[in-house]
């Protein structure tokens, strides 16, 4: 047990070496701050590996008691996993010269690793706002107007996220009382109705990119800085699916959810000009099947989805890093302007294609060893209809990410292209990843050992996983293929897609321009009443009262001959002029001003 | 960022030459017979263990030779054609917009 401090029971936090980074990369400059990127998770990554399963850490906060870490098997994993990923974001990295941009990147990765240690929901919920904000830099850091609006766009649905998990806390406290704020499985509750388990399973699918939740994802990666996806990749969605499995496990209501995220993206990612959108589209695609095991919810399901969790972030940030690595050095990241490059950058064409290979679960590489683990516990559990639709989506994100995003990136046509090879940072962070990505691919038992259940003896390498598994990827690429040579694919055309975000940013814009009409237009007409037609009234009111006040008056005083000799006519008309424009003489207003004081004074006495 | 553009007396690459590209092509038709082959020696031959339970209506379909290519290639198909139709629909674009379509 980590004991440090005087009386309560608290460890250094394990996202303690990565939080240290952050700060000092955000005062030290040039390559010293790059340095922190890689010496942070390094230390990190030692440390994690020394925690003991079983061990814990709290601190007593407002009364409360906060267990700020926990550690488990499914803890540690995802601890050595966010450590291995910001090592390998943060070689990748390394030629950044962007204080800013470290720093935060950093502090993604240990908000990252505080969500994955929270003991309870106090402490999820202070790590998963974290997430939100620190995240978010990751975006603006490209600074172009485009990102700027993309970051707002993802914070809204961050931010939302951390309400909705607050209002489902609050609401369970409400309930139960301090037993709520436990991480226990809510999956009783959730199916019982309870409205507090509901919000938080809302706010984790919000992070999680449930179907109509999910467009920040595409909308905010694909307008990230060349490294940024990198570092999104690897901690947003993995955190959510690390509480859905703590929270939510054989949650039936996951099982279609995840079927429909392992589908639907696949359609929008053939359509896709952006490379690196088509690679957020397969995410969710992949995410959908850690969903569909969280949702089975057998031991071997939950090991599989965390083990999918585990080479998804390999993969798929090899993905991401590949097309980073183009646009860098191209300056364009759109299928319709790219191919050819395999010519001047052939290892991150060798790396991609080896991500691109994990990803579509050849075997021997990772994405084998964990995706087969969902597929046959789906057809063991009797859920055909899933079965055929993660049949589907497996020979689906082969059309997407396996041959598309390489294939119009790196061959197809001779774009004209001719860019340098990825500096070598790059170069390494793919290397380190391509390995992983092969190593666990060949050894899947270095992996099952470290889930919670050890895989309960799965073995993915028998004959019929293998033979299955070749065949369905091989005649998928024969589609492509046969569907290329004949011109019937798709073609890469400079567009967009319309997806859900359709409905909000419309609906945004209908606002804007509704509140735009009726805020401005009552604006108009409230100036027009009050400072244009009652202020001239009264204006003339007070005006005209004076005038015909003097009127009134002039006659007696005439007839007295106190206003001199001219015309009766001619004496109205002075009067009158000056009474409008208020230039009567002094003596005048003085006169008229003691006059109304004696009045006053009459009428106060009597 | 670094754009360059070189086109004088750059090196002839081996997939330059489209027979080289035919080669491939035909290598990779020869592994889709080989896979093939292999599932119906392996499905006949010896004892290819269903993934779907005895209760599922799939059952009897799913260990038959060649299910998971056939399935795979009609998926794929079908795929391309979904992915054409949510595009455009005769000459019509249902979800492509412009790209500057935010923008505007």
């Amino acid at each position: 047990m980590n004991t440090l401090g005087a009386s309560i029971e608290i460890g250094i936090h394990p996202a303690f070496a990565l939080l240290i980074g952050g700060l000092f990369a955000s005062f030290l400059r040039g390559r010293f701050a790059s340095l922190t990127m890689v010496f942070a998770p390094v230390l990190g990554l030692w440390y994690v590996s020394t925690l003991e399963v079983g061990s814990y850490s709290s601190m007593h906060l407002f009364g409360c008691e906060i267990m700020g870490v926990v550690v488990d098997s499914q803890a540690k994993l995802f601890g050595y996993l966010f450590h291995l990923a910001a090592l390998v974001a943060g070689i990748y990295s390394f030629h950044l010269r962007d204080p800013w941009q470290i720093s935060m990147a950093l502090f993604y990765a240990a908000t990252a690793v505080g969500v994955a240690f929270a003991g309870d929901m106090l402490s999820l919920f202070l790590w998963w706002e974290g997430l939100a904000i620190t995240s978010v830099f990751q975006i603006w850091s490209r600074r172009t107007k485009r990102a700027e609006d993309a970051g707002f766009r993802y914070l809204f649905f961050h931010v939302s996220s951390g309400l909705l998990l607050l209002a489902g806390i609050l609401i369970r406290f409400h309930e139960e009382g301090s037993s709520a704020l436990s991480l226990a499985s809510l999956t009783d509750s959730l199916e019982g109705g309870d409205l507090g388990a509901v919000l938080i399973l809302l706010a984790i699918g919000t992070k999680a990119a449930f179907p109509g939740l999910h467009v920040w994802l595409k909308d905010g990666y694909a307008e990230a800085t060349p490294t940024g996806p990198v570092w999104l990749c690897a901690f947003t969605t993995k955190c959510a699916v690390c509480m859905l499995i703590r929270l939510f496990p054989g949650a039936e209501v996951l099982i279609p959810i995840g079927g429909i995220m392992a589908v639907f993206p696949i359609f929008y990612a053939i359509l896709e000009n952006d490379l690196r959108r088509v690679l957020c589209y397969s995410k969710i695609n992949q995410i959908g099947f850690m969903v569909v095991g969280i949702g089975i919810g057998t031991e071997l399901a939950i090991d599989g989805a965390i083990a999918h969790a585990f080479t998804h972030v390999l993969y798929k940030g090899l993905l991401f890093m590949g097309m980073g690595a183009v646009l860098y050095r191209t300056g364009e990241i759109r299928a319709s302007h790219l191919g050819g490059l395999y010519k001047t950058m052939p290892w991150t064409t060798g790396f991609c294609i080896i991500g691109a290979a994990s990803i579509s679960a050849f075997p021997l590489f990772s994405g084998f060893i964990s995706k087969s683990i969902i597929i046959t516990e789906a057809a063991r559990n009797g859920n055909t209809l899933i079965w055929l639709c993660l049949l589907f989506a497996s020979a689906g994100v082969l059309h997407k990410a396996g041959i598309k995003v390489p294939y119009f990136a790196f061959f197809a046509r001779d774009s004209g292209l001719r860019p340098k090879e990825a500096p070598i940072n790059m170069l390494i962070a793919m290397g380190i990843s391509s390995f992983f990505c092969v190593f666990l691919g060949c050894n899947p038992q270095w992996l099952y050992a470290m889930l919670p259940n050890q895989a309960m003896g799965y073995h993915p390498y028998d004959a019929t996983h293998v033979i299955t598994q070749l065949q369905i990827l091989m005649f998928a690429a024969l589609a492509f293929v046969l569907q290329n040579l004949k011109g019937k694919y798709p073609a890469e055309v400079p567009s967009v897609n319309l997806d859900v975000d359709w409905l909000y940013r419309r609906i945004g814009r209908g606002f804007i321009g509704f509140t735009k009409i009726f805020w401005n237009g009552l604006n108009q007409q409230v100036h027009a009443l009050f400072m244009g037609e009652l202020v001239r009234r009264v204006n003339e009111f007070t005006k005209s009262g004076q005038v015909q006040v003097l009127e009134f008056i002039s006659d007696p005083l005439y007839s007295l001959g106190l206003l001199g000799k001219d015309s009766r006519t001619k004496v109205k008309f002075r009067l009158s002029k000056r009474a409008r424009l208020g230039v009567h003489p002094v003596g005048l207003t003085a006169f008229f001003s003691t006059l109304f004081l004696l009045g006053f004074l009459l009428m106060m006495i009597s | 960022m670094s754009k360059k553009t070189r086109k004088t007396k750059e090196p002839k690459r081996w997939l330059d030459d489209s027979t080289n590209v035919g080669k491939i092509i035909r290598g990779f038709y020869f592994a889709c017979g080989f896979v093939m082959l292999a599932d119906f020696v392996f499905s006949i031959g010896w004892h290819k263990h269903a993934a779907l339970g005895e209760s599922s209506l799939m059952h009897g379909i799913e260990p038959l030779p060649f299910f998971y290519g056939i399935y795979g290639f009609l998926a794929c198909v079908g795929l391309v054609h979904a992915s054409k139709l949510m595009r455009s629909r005769k000459g019509k674009n249902v979800l492509m917009r412009e790209e500057d379509y935010w923008d505007q």
